[in-house]
């Protein structure tokens, strides 16, 4: 575990996979995880690698080994050089080019370790191909990547397994978009010839994730639930925040070995928790709210695939996606065959989630703006979906400041700590004291704040104060969550001139 | 958590000519003799629940066993053998099923048997090539065996998933029990644990055997 004043901890761990227990094959995956300095800033680097499993691939698990190093160094050089300074749309573009250099230098460690190791007889036998085609299909992997910078989290992945994000309010973001070609056995891979324009991309800005997950797939094929993406994720972050990092990290391995096997494959997980997210300005300009609702993904990936966010069953906040053109070439990780998939390229696109963030892959720019309420230090804005200029406000995105922040598309949100559940014409909310809560009645236009000390729930009008409720006690929280105050109790609440009792 | 799972597709063919020579008992009997080894198969690999689906074809197409069903308890119901050999129809059917949904994120590649005696008679290459298209389709594990003199050799070849091996073919009821343990076996095994098909068919079983030609 390694833990920085940046606030981000992180563990991981891997479990030899059951089927390779039995073949007495090596673990093929890799993980690791550094803190490096930069600028007095601290920034945290975690990587995963899942080296193939195929008879072929006789040396991936090297390769793997040496996919998470290289990681590392590129970063570390992109860092050293001041490439992941600056505003969100240079940063993009610097991250852009960060899949050549893992490629390129992937594979000169590769051709390194087999100038110092050259295939040996039985390595050949094993693989039943010859090796000195291309040698570098020997040390075949894929990559995930996270970049956890103090206002930013980087990912890149290259291959299968899984990159999930959780924030603070409990959300679970798969953030980068999907690839089609990774179904069954087969996947990108460094080993490939279009390993840089394979690789997806994202960064995750706001809202501030609380917790990110690197997996191979061994992790992941092990649950059958569909949406073990949501309901471990969720779990997870529970667990740290009611047992503490410590005590999830204890029980990491035992959780990799179930999942290794009954999955059968390797399973590797790097996880970075962060309990405090950001805190955000008190009332955010105008181009800050952009910023704000700003989570940047870029695609290097496959014109072809037209789904790009890759799990519709996730509460995505807003994303923006830049899809660049690449080939679309897969491997069968598990084959012993080298035989490659490929389909026309794609032609470059775009596409954006939520209707009015922006695409280009930088800030976002919202759309006209249809309402202003505000009052007391806090500011909300309204925006409506500039591409539909007759939305209403039940349709309008929302912004707010004061060490807060939300997003909405439609009728729900809900954030940081927090969580508003809607039934109806009531509203739920359950909360963490320290943390300052809004929520929203679109049908009625109606703002709903908590105050710092959790001591006053308030509804806010277009403009003018509304009630303000005191808050007594609790009944709606957590009962096993420490750091909800048990003395809290939802409100009973009613709104003077609005149909809601 | 739960093992992955594998499904394992049976395509016979149930045509009128499958009537003749006890051709359609014999692929009954074969089949029920296969069942012990592909629970052989999936002991041998804990992390797989290999579930098995049946598909007939004769006039049209339709499920003999159209819920996954564990190998553990799957019994086979003897077919009958009536009508023409609409193969297309079935790649249509059977299309649909590995299409994603209702195929799982983690399952293991599909593994497909192919049995026949003739030619089809509907267009089963849009079928097939529409089998292909599916994701799960491209990636499934294919073996054919065809069933005596008449059985259409360039579509069981073209079946097939490895170029090198191409269908087997068998002359008699021991042959046709030998070829499609060897074919269900190897399938299976070859999607479950990520290793290849073999290069090369089974090796003969009886001298006396091979001479032998029923069909």
């Amino acid at each position: 575990m390694t833990s920085n004043h940046t606030g981000w901890s992180v563990i991981g761990g891997s479990a030899l996979g059951g089927r390779h227990v039995s073949s007495g094959a090596p673990n093929q995956d890799a993980w690791v995880t550094e803190t490096l300095l930069h600028s007095g800033k601290e920034h945290v680097v975690m990587a995963v690698a899942d080296g193939h499993g195929g008879p072929r691939y006789v040396r991936s698990d090297v390769g793997s080994k040496l996919a998470v190093a290289v990681a590392v160094e590129v970063v570390r050089d992109a860092l050293g050089k001041g490439r992941l300074d600056g505003p969100t749309r240079k940063v993009d573009r610097e991250l852009a080019a960060l899949p050549s250099q893992l490629v390129d230098s992937w594979s000169t460690r590769c051709l390194a370790h087999l100038a110092d190791n050259p295939f040996t007889g039985e390595e050949g036998a094993k693989a039943g191909a010859s090796l000195h085609d291309d040698p570098l299909l020997s040390y075949g992997s894929t990559l995930l990547i996270g970049i956890l910078s103090p206002n930013r989290c980087h990912l890149l992945q290259l291959g299968d397994g899984d990159s999930l994000v959780a924030v603070a309010n409990g959300t679970v973001v798969q953030p980068l978009p999907a690839d089609d070609r990774l179904t069954g056995s087969e996947t990108t891979s460094l080993c490939l010839p279009n390993a840089d324009r394979d690789f997806r991309m994202a960064t995750v800005e706001q809202p501030s994730p609380t917790l990110v997950l690197l997996s191979t797939d061994g992790y992941g094929v092990a649950f059958a639930d569909t949406g073990w993406r949501q309901t471990v994720t969720t779990d997870l972050l529970h667990q740290l925040r009611t047992r503490g990092l410590e005590r999830v990290a204890e029980s990491l391995p035992t959780w990799l070995e179930e999942s290794a096997r009954v999955g059968g494959d390797d399973a590797t997980v790097a996880l970075a928790y962060r309990p405090k997210a950001r805190a955000r300005p008190k009332v955010p300009s105008e181009s800050r709210v952009a910023q704000m609702i700003a989570v940047t993904t870029i695609a290097l990936l496959v014109g072809a695939i037209g789904g790009w966010i890759a799990a519709d069953a996730l509460a995505d906040p807003v994303v923006t996606t830049t899809t660049f053109a690449a080939s679309t070439t897969s491997i069968d990780a598990t084959s012993t065959s080298s035989e490659l998939t490929t389909t026309s390229a794609g032609p470059e696109t775009t596409s954006t989630q939520g209707g009015d963030v922006g695409s280009g892959g930088g800030v976002a720019e919202v759309g006209p703006r249809a309402g202003i309420i505000g009052g007391d230090g806090v500011a909300v804005e309204f925006y409506a979906d500039p591409a539909d200029p007759a939305a209403s406000i039940a349709d309008a995105s929302f912004v707010s400041g004061d060490s807060s922040s939300a997003f909405a598309w439609g009728s729900f949100w809900s954030i940081d700590e927090g969580d508003l559940v809607r039934d109806g014409e009531s509203a739920e909310i359950v909360f963490e004291p320290e943390f300052v809560l809004v929520g929203v009645e679109f049908e009625n236009d109606l703002l709903w704040l908590l105050s710092e000390d959790a001591e006053w729930l308030i509804a806010y009008r277009r403009d003018s104060l509304c009630l303000v409720f005191p808050i007594h006690s609790h009944d709606g929280g957590q009962a096993d969550d420490p750091d909800v105050d048990p003395d809290l109790t939802r409100p009973a609440c009613s709104f003077p001139g609005s149909d809601n009792k | 958590m739960a093992q992955r799972p594998l499904h394992f597709f049976v395509l016979a063919d149930c045509s009128g000519s499958m009537a003749a020579d006890g051709k359609m008992q014999a692929l009954n009997n074969a089949m029920r003799e296969t069942i012990p080894h592909l629970v052989d198969v999936a002991d041998a690999n804990p992390h797989a629940m290999v579930l098995v689906r049946v598909l007939s074809f004769s006039t049209g197409a339709r499920w003999h066993v159209g819920t996954p069903t564990p190998i553990e308890t799957f019994q086979w119901a003897d077919l009958k053998a009536e009508g023409y050999t609409d193969l297309g129809a079935a790649l249509d059917l059977l299309g649909g099923e590995l299409s994603s949904p209702p195929m799982e994120e983690r399952a293991l590649p599909p593994a497909i048997v192919l049995v026949s005696d003739g030619m089809p008679t509907d267009d089963y290459r849009a079928a097939y090539n529409a089998l292909l298209d599916e994701a799960w389709g491209a990636r499934s594990v294919r073996l054919a065996v065809g069933i005596g003199r008449d059985a259409d050799r360039e579509m069981l070849n073209g079946f097939v998933s490895s170029e090198e091996l191409g269908a087997v073919t068998a002359n008699n009821p021991e042959q046709l029990a030998h070829m499609i343990r060897w074919a269900s076996v190897h399938a299976s095994r070859a999607a479950s644990t990520a290793t290849a098909l073999p290069a090369f068919g089974p090796a003969p079983i009886d001298p006396t055997q091979e001479l032998e030609i029923t069909w």
